[in-house]
């Protein structure tokens, strides 16, 4: 399809979104990322039947340890896609891009925000 | 790249191209042609992740896939060789619904030597074939039908279950585990199988519009066939009939094109004219689309004076029906102005939706569409493949088909099926989690969370994850609190290190 989505994201693949761990969530912003994002298969359509609720749970503690630290639980965030949805993957793309847009650098870059002021870093599953 | 390999003594290989979906593969084949363990290879998709989705901004496409391959090399240094175990494959395919598609798989199977089960839930076999008397070349639809059936039947590599509903679906490729009802007795059979063709088909649209119900001359294409087999003599009365196209099809409900009925309205306008030259035949079309070398029998109902008659989704036509008596009404597309017709039938060309597979799919956790159509592995690449391994795809479960299509790809559904069954030399992917026994508290989070139920706690009182069983999803080791399981190539230093060579 080739959908033209904003070159803010970096891809890592996961076998599923149950292998998102929450440590790498956090690291992601330990070292810098303005946003993470987890794409994960439909619910109730998970191939290793249920990997995508546990993400789900972790994701939502994310964000409030986000919150808590002051960084911001909406820069985390999940969402469901079938493979036969690149059109909503496109555009889930570009609302992350503007809402992180909107939130500016993530604090922890500091100076070196400015060096490098795009870049969202993003996780997505197989 | 062998060469290269030997030449300058690499341990690892890093390639940035296109997908590893095709592409992995071909160059873990290369590793191991170079003397080096598959798994310490590492692709970065600059393609589809980059300069096919960023084709307008270059100068960010290209930073982009310099981190691209930054974090490919990353991972690359830290990725471990891993050994596969031997796949056993257990020689059966069961084959999910008996119409023409699975009845030809079946077929295919079962003569290329493997022994197949067909699980037909209706109590007779046949599917849609049964409503359809003759295709639009002329070919006679129930004779070929009742030998196909009396092949599979009489076949002694073939064992048909009619009235089955399958309630469970376990396992993985070449070892899967279906639990069927049979029968009005619902006697509860296990079938260990190697391989599943899905061809669970599709129907006909009921339709809700057009009066459809209100009056015995208003009926569907099928139907329409029906008729005029059962009373061709009642049909050479007609004076006048309109078909109405994209019933069901195109509209919010149902996307999908059924991509079917237009060769059917030309193919009982034919035979409507045939039976009686003097009929009116109207077709009210949004697209007319009779593909291929069908065009040519769209030419012939055009030459026979088959009327075709353009609308507008926005203006549909409308049928009335005073006390019996039956009319139409629609926007001449070429006059622009309402025309209003009396009609002795009206044809509803209702799609094909597919059939009721939510609970299938949830039990082999099969992708499908918005329509409920299942998805192919990839269009143009694996076209008859699931993307789970050892899962294949034939027929109306898969889009709407004439009879010929569905046979095609049910011989080709059944040649990727039987070249899987007769490779010996499968291995069991390395990809899978380990417990680190020093570590385990055995806390049991493990054995809760794993969908499979592997992990067990052992005779050492720590947790102990059976390689063989494992299917490598990961979840475990994000839940285990002490962080002392690992999936092999998804290792947490391996994803880290992604990650930080990033800032």
């Amino acid at each position: 399809m080739r959908l033209q989505y904003p070159p803010t994201v970096r891809i890592i693949e996961v076998p599923c979104t149950g292998k998102v761990d929450i440590i790498h969530l956090l690291q992601a912003f330990e070292y810098g990322a303005d946003g993470v994002i987890v794409v994960g298969c439909m619910e109730g359509d998970c191939h290793y039947q249920k990997g995508n609720l546990y993400a789900k749970t972790r994701v939502k503690r994310a964000k409030e340890i986000l919150d808590k630290v002051g960084l911001g639980g909406e820069r985390v965030a999940m969402f469901n896609l079938s493979s036969g949805m690149g059109g909503r993957f496109a555009e889930i793309i570009k609302e992350m891009t503007n809402k992180i847009l909107e939130l500016g650098p993530s604090p922890v870059r500091g100076a070196a925000a400015k060096a490098k002021a795009t870049g969202a870093a993003g996780e997505v599953t197989a | 790249m062998t060469k290269v390999i030997k030449e300058h003594q690499l341990n690892r290989m890093v390639v940035a191209a296109c997908t590893p979906i095709t592409h992995e593969p071909l160059f873990r084949e290369t590793m191991i042609d170079a003397g080096l363990n598959k798994y310490l290879f590492e692709m970065a998709n600059i393609r589809n992740q980059d300069s096919w989705v960023h084709m307008k901004e270059p100068e960010k496409a290209t930073e982009k896939a310099k981190d691209l391959v930054r974090m490919a090399v990353a991972r690359a240094s830290l990725l471990k060789p891993l050994m596969e175990k031997p796949l056993t494959v257990i020689q059966r395919a069961v084959v999910i619904g008996g119409g023409v598609a699975g009845l030809n798989a079946a077929l295919n199977l079962g003569d290329q030597g493997f022994e197949t089960i067909v699980l037909e839930k209706d109590d007779q076999l046949g599917g849609n074939a049964r409503n359809i008397h003759h295709t639009i070349e002329g070919l006679e639809v129930a004779a070929y039908l009742d030998g196909l059936i009396e092949r599979v039947k009489s076949h002694d590599k073939i064992q048909v279950l009619t009235g089955a509903l399958v309630v469970g679906y376990q396992g993985y490729k070449g070892n899967f585990t279906t639990e069927v009802l049979v029968g009005p007795g619902m006697y509860e059979r296990k079938i260990d199988h190697g391989v599943t063709v899905v061809a669970t088909g599709a129907h006909e649209y009921q339709p809700k519009e057009f009066l459809y119900g209100q009056h015995h001359r208003i009926m569907t294409q099928l139907e329409l066939g029906h008729f005029l087999h059962d009373q061709a003599a009642e049909a050479a009365q007609w004076g006048r009939v309109a078909m109405i196209q994209c019933v069901g099809s195109r509209n919010e409900e149902n996307p999908n094109c059924s991509r079917i009925c237009c060769q059917g309205a030309v193919k009982y306008a034919l035979q409507l004219k045939k039976i009686n030259p003097e009929t009116e035949v109207l077709i009210l079309y949004r697209d007319m689309r009779t593909y291929g070398l069908m065009e040519d029998y769209y030419m012939e109902a055009r030459n026979q004076g088959v009327l075709f008659a353009r609308f507008d989704p926005e203006r549909l036509p409308e049928v009335m029906n005073d006390n019996g008596a039956l009319s139409i009404t629609f926007i001449d597309h070429v006059l622009e102005r309402p025309v209003t017709l009396p009609l002795d039938a009206v044809i509803l060309s209702a799609g094909a939706w597919a059939n009721d597979t939510e609970e299938l799919a949830s039990l082999l956790k099969l992708p499908r569409n918005a329509s409920g159509f299942f998805i192919e592995a990839h269009a143009k690449l694996r076209p008859v493949d699931f993307a789970s391994e050892g899962i294949f795809l034939c027929g109306m479960a898969h889009s709407p088909k004439l009879i010929s299509e569905s046979i095609a790809q049910a011989q080709a559904a059944a040649s990727r099926a039987g070249a899987f069954l007769a490779d010996t030399n499968q291995t069991i992917s390395g990809v899978t989690a380990h417990v680190d026994p020093e570590r385990c508290a055995a806390c049991l989070v493990c054995v809760r969370t794993c969908p499979y139920g592997v992990p067990q706690i052992n005779q050492e009182n720590v947790s102990e994850i059976n390689v063989a069983l494992c299917q490598g999803c990961g979840t475990c080791a994000s839940e285990c609190p002490a962080k002392v399981i690992q999936v092999s190539h998804f290792e947490d230093d391996q994803l880290s290190a992604k990650i930080k060579t990033l800032f």
